[in-house]
């Protein structure tokens, strides 16, 4: 097998070669540990390599399949996005005050993955504690998107974006509280998906914003990212706000074909946020599943300006509360030589974290405090259900609805032209359904000027089964998902 | 109608202390992310209830059982001081 | 000018449960420092808390138990402040939204009158760690065994106005808590902490002045004490036209003084907001029935019962429920003999100064319910004087064996039988001639107190073991 078939291949190819022996799981682990050491220096994706515990699981993984185990992820590797406590190894969440953290215990997620077979190649960077759209406040640096090293692969689940789309792993972990799963997946043109709030357990993941956040799969495709969710979903009771829903079998489900499913397209999204060539390729993308039988609907969602602003003021004042345990006391960073307690916390902290973060905790602390609470936060709650009331209620009548994942393709890095608020804006399109808790997609829908542009399907609660059904057929249609623009350079 | 705020009792309820030369900046970045906020205020919610976690659903309870997740010097592996199997700080005085 | 002490008061009570309120960690007391801890405790990044259901039950109990409403939706919110030993940096509580509201507590005062008091709410909360200050050289020591036991917040109205009837509702909270098995109730051991709100205003008026919070009270004398001087002093205040500022001060017993606490004086905005970890608490109507049902009957209910059905005094009915063990004792041992009053003075008397005298509890007395039982049924029965009766029970008391073998062993059986005891009346009066003739030539309301001279010879000559009552008759006879 040539390297650029292991670093295009899908999961399910991976799964046939691994059953047919043409590769074992220890080589096929040392194969993505080798690409990482090689081409990641020109990404910064990774913040943390285990290839020593990735051959350990990759030998166990072969002995399970000589037993005659062929489990979908067995022997698969994967990275996961630092944000997911990992046992004995470092989780820095790219901050530096947890730059030597190393976690006494893993995430569900993690080990539910780990269970399931999939190898541990290592921890990717990201924007720090899960704050930004472009991978640009890690403390680790700045994550590169591979399909042009000078721009942005988006966040803040850059590292995960890049790597996968880099091929230096067939998937990643991600994790999304308003789009950062699903950006990050279309500025590099691959798949992502942000499961429903609820579907997949947030033990072990480090909190940003605890009613929104949610970990979800990145690869190469819809299929793919089905395969992951078959492990990746389910109740956890260290979550207590896991539901307690059986798990479809997506597999199954994404098969069937997708002719009378009814997409709405609601009109403010194509408003002067989104660039008309980006508009452009989502109206293709939307005319070719038209021609797969699916039908177009005109929907209304009146409150979608309303979105960011009351992303941005929930989502900081949530993690301004759980920020409050980065003190210096039980673990993390603590500054040297603390005089009294208030200099510990404050020099610890503030030392601890980057601008953006002390930003947002800046922000939600107002938020939260006696005098602006009715006006500010209890309000942002209120208008966030009524966002969700009008999700529901067009969800009543289409199955899902589309748009674009971002409102333009990959920036520049260091665009001094964007403000804080211009980032917060590229969020516009992915808050919405973090607010709601719904399941949303993202999945390559075309190239403007050589960057990828994706293609974004909302689904009703717990309905992820549709989104990854429309994304695969999709995918069965169109080959958007297999450009390896970003893979070509790096491959050996 | 950001009104001019003093960001420092935010800062210091935060334990965030911000340096006399980036104090100007941190303020304008903090007003403007407030001016996103200035339709928001506006917005009529009466007789909404505010949206506190999706999904409608009810807290499930665990059976009162013990159990050690992780050792205690597991635990406290990362403390930046420890002394006795006690947590040390700085000594606080009431 | 007359001022009047208005006072409310919070007490937080840690449940007995197994495990803590939001992790699976043990709550036993005085374990090594840290040991009794989980990831969550700890707060290390990505724990979360799942909500322990036995601590929503005695929630449900203690509500009950005061009659209280019992909401059938309730929230838990952060509330956010930075401390070493609130791991967190925000503590999980019921700010909004409490889980039981609006009940009373009838509380009984020494003079046997019932005092009302009304019970705004009762919510959950996580205790925080411990500083602890000695632990290390120059540095606090933090531990963390105690942070997330689960506590009930129960909170008054302002329907105190004197220092007795506010132990008196800490003595009947004790009592009422350990009843219904809900909590320790231990002041000295932190099971139950409580807080005063203070405030006066001048007598006759109705609005409440500025009021301040008073900790550190963890005896009932120290809880006597501060009450007084804080009056005093807030009195001192408005008396020289000078405002009491709303604040929390710490009761110093060594200076006998209230003072400002340091830590709490800088305005702290603790940003209440709901946690969005933990999703509302939905108590079903049939689990409530569930719990009523098997609730134990009340202290209240039980005094009640003692007086009308068992005769006994409202003093003694209220001393008997003091406690559940107490109750429990009381009720096994009339079960085995029905002389309520005559347990109950035994209990109270005799049972009551050995458990003082040697410092044993009830849990702990060697006298069981039945053999208590057994030895008031011998004294009515006869066989045993009450004089005997309490050295039988100074043996029982030092594990000699029980009631009969005691009797039996030492030889304490009152001597009844008329024949043996007029034989030796016969020899008394034979023997003390001058006393009897004395006897014969007294008026008859002065013989009663010769009279003693025989019993008491016939006492001694008995060696405690004749009858009395049947020694006087017989004498009556022969003299």
């Amino acid at each position: 097998m040539t390297s650029l078939d292991l670093t295009t291949s899908s999961l399910r190819q991976l799964r046939e070669s691994l059953d047919s022996k043409q590769i074992s799981s220890v080589e096929l682990a040392q194969f993505f540990v080798n690409r990482i050491k090689q081409f990641d220096p020109q990404l910064n994706s990774v913040i943390t390599e285990t290839a020593d515990l990735a051959l350990e699981q990759a030998e166990h993984a072969d002995r399970r399949i000589a037993n005659g185990d062929s489990s979908a992820l067995l022997g698969i590797p994967i990275l996961h996005k630092d944000i997911f406590c990992t046992k004995g190894v470092k989780t820095t969440c790219a901050s530096k005050m947890l730059a030597d953290f190393v976690s006494p215990y893993d995430a569900t997620v993690v080990s539910a993955l780990g269970n399931a077979g999939a190898i541990t190649l290592g921890k990717t960077n990201m924007d720090e504690f899960a704050m930004g759209s472009s991978n640009e406040t890690s403390y680790f640096g700045a994550v590169k998107n591979p399909w042009d090293l000078s721009r942005v692969p988006g966040g803040s689940s850059g590292g995960s974006a890049s790597a996968v789309a880099a091929g230096l792993a067939p998937c990643a972990t991600g994790t999304d509280t308003g789009g950062s799963i699903r950006q990050p997946a279309a500025l590099c043109g691959i798949t992502g998906l942000k499961p429903s709030y609820g579907r997949v357990s947030r033990y072990g993941m480090i909190a940003f914003a605890s009613s929104m956040d949610q970990a979800g799969p990145m690869a190469k495709s819809a299929e793919d990212c089905a395969s992951l969710m078959a492990a990746m979903a389910g109740h956890d009771p260290l979550d207590s706000t896991s539901a307690r829903l059986a798990v479809p079998d997506y597999a199954t489900e994404i098969q069937k074909p997708i002719a009378g499913l009814r997409i709405g397209i609601p009109e403010e999204i194509f408003d002067k946020q989104l660039s008309p060539e980006v508009g452009d390729t989502i109206n293709a993308a939307l005319r070719e599943l038209e021609s797969m039988g699916a039908v177009l609907v005109d929907v209304k969602l009146p409150s979608t300006p309303l979105g960011v602003s009351t992303y941005y003021v929930i989502a900081p004042a949530e993690a301004s509360a759980n920020l409050a345990r980065y003190d210096g006391v039980r673990f993390g960073y603590r500054c040297e030589h603390p005089e009294n307690l208030e200099d510990l916390y404050v020099r610890s902290r503030t030392e601890g974290f980057g601008e953006e973060v002390k930003r947002r905790i800046l922000v939600g602390t107002f938020t939260l405090s006696a005098a602006s609470y009715d006006q500010y936060f209890m309000k942002a709650q209120q208008v966030r259900r009524m966002i969700a009331n009008e999700y529901d209620e067009v969800l009543a009548d289409v199955d899902v609805i589309a748009g674009p994942s971002a409102p333009n393709t990959a920036f520049p890095l260091n665009d001094s032209s964007k403000s804080i608020t211009d980032m917060y804006m590229e969020d516009v399109f992915t808050v919405g359904c973090n607010l709601a808790g719904l399941p949303a997609i993202s999945v390559p829908a075309g190239l403007v000027d050589g960057l990828p542009v994706g293609m974004q399907l909302i689904g009703r609660a717990f309905d992820e089964a549709t989104v990854l059904r429309i994304g695969h057929q999709f995918q069965m249609q169109t080959d958007w998902h297999t450009r390896t623009g970003g893979i070509e350079e790096f491959a050996s | 109608m950001s009104a001019s705020t003093d960001v420092t009792p935010i800062a210091a309820l935060a334990k965030l202390a911000i340096s006399d030369q980036s104090y100007s900046q941190v303020k304008e970045n903090f007003e403007s992310t407030l001016q996103l906020f200035d339709e928001l205020t506006q917005v009529d919610t009466a007789g909404i209830a505010p949206l506190v976690s999706p999904g409608d659903r009810h807290q499930t309870l665990r059976a009162d059982t013990n159990e050690t997740l992780v050792e205690r010097a597991e635990l406290m592996k990362n403390a930046p001081a420890q002394e006795h199997n006690y947590f040390a700080v700085p000594r606080v005085i009431d | 000018m007359k001022w009047e002490m208005v006072m409310g008061l919070e007490v937080h009570l840690q449940l007995a449960t197994q495990s803590k309120i939001f992790s699976s960690s043990k709550t036993a007391f005085g374990a090594p420092p840290n040991e009794q801890t989980n990831p969550l405790d700890v707060a290390l990044p990505g724990t979360l808390p799942v909500l322990n259901e036995a601590a929503v039950r005695q929630a449900i109990v203690f509500g009950l138990g005061v009659g209280a409403t019992i909401n059938k939706v309730s929230r838990f919110d952060r509330k956010n402040y930075f401390y070493p030993d609130l791991p967190k940096g925000y503590q999980i509580s019921q700010f909004f939204a409490p889980i039981v509201s609006d009940g009373v507590f009838d509380i009984p005062l020494e003079d046997g009158s019932v005092f009302p008091v009304r019970i705004l709410r009762a919510h959950l909360e996580e205790d925080a760690g411990k500083s602890v200050h000695d632990a290390i050289p120059n540095q606090t020591a933090v531990d963390l065994n105690r942070a997330g036991t689960p506590l009930l917040e129960v909170v008054t109205e302002p329907d105190f106005r004197t220092a007795e009837q506010v132990v008196a509702y800490l003595k009947a909270l004790h009592g009422l808590v350990t009843y219904l098995g809900v909590s320790d109730g231990n002041m000295a051991e932190g099971s139950m902490r409580c807080d005063v709100n203070i405030s006066l205003r001048p007598a006759g008026t109705s609005e409440l002045g500025t009021r301040t919070e008073l900790k550190n009270l963890n005896s009932f004398k120290f809880i006597e004490r501060a009450i007084k001087v804080e009056a005093e002093r807030q009195q001192d205040l408005l008396e020289d036209d000078k405002a009491v500022m709303q604040e929390t001060r710490l009761f110093d017993p060594d200076l006998d003084e209230t003072r400002s606490m340091r830590s709490k004086e800088v305005a702290n905005d603790y940003r209440y907001f709901p946690d969005p970890d933990l999703l509302p608490v939905v108590i079903d109507d049939s689990v409530i029935d569930e719990i009523r049902g098997q609730l134990p009957e009340l202290p209240a209910i039980k005094r009640e019962r003692y007086q009308t059905k068992l005769g006994l005094s409202a003093y003694d009915a209220s001393l008997l429920t003091q406690d559940r063990a107490s109750a429990d004792y009381f009720e096994a041992s009339l079960e085995h003999h029905n002389n309520a009053k005559a347990l109950a003075n035994w209990m109270l008397g005799d049972l009551a100064a050995a458990m003082n005298r040697d410092a044993v509890s009830i849990g702990d007395v060697a006298v069981t319910p039945e053999q208590l039982a057994l030895l008031v049924s011998r004294i009515d029965d006869g066989i045993l004087s009450s004089k005997m009766a309490k050295t039988v029970f100074e043996s029982l008391w030092q594990n000699e064996g029980d009631v009969d073998t005691i009797i039996e062993a030492r030889g304490l059986k009152q001597v009844s039988d008329t024949g043996e005891l007029e034989a030796m009346v016969d020899e008394l009066i034979a023997n003390s001639p001058e006393q009897v003739a004395q006897y014969r030539a007294a008026e008859p309301d002065k013989q009663k107190k010769l009279i003693g001279y025989f019993v008491g010879q016939a006492m001694k000559a008995s060696k405690g073991q004749a009858n009395p009552q049947v020694i006087n008759e017989i004498l009556r006879n022969k003299l």
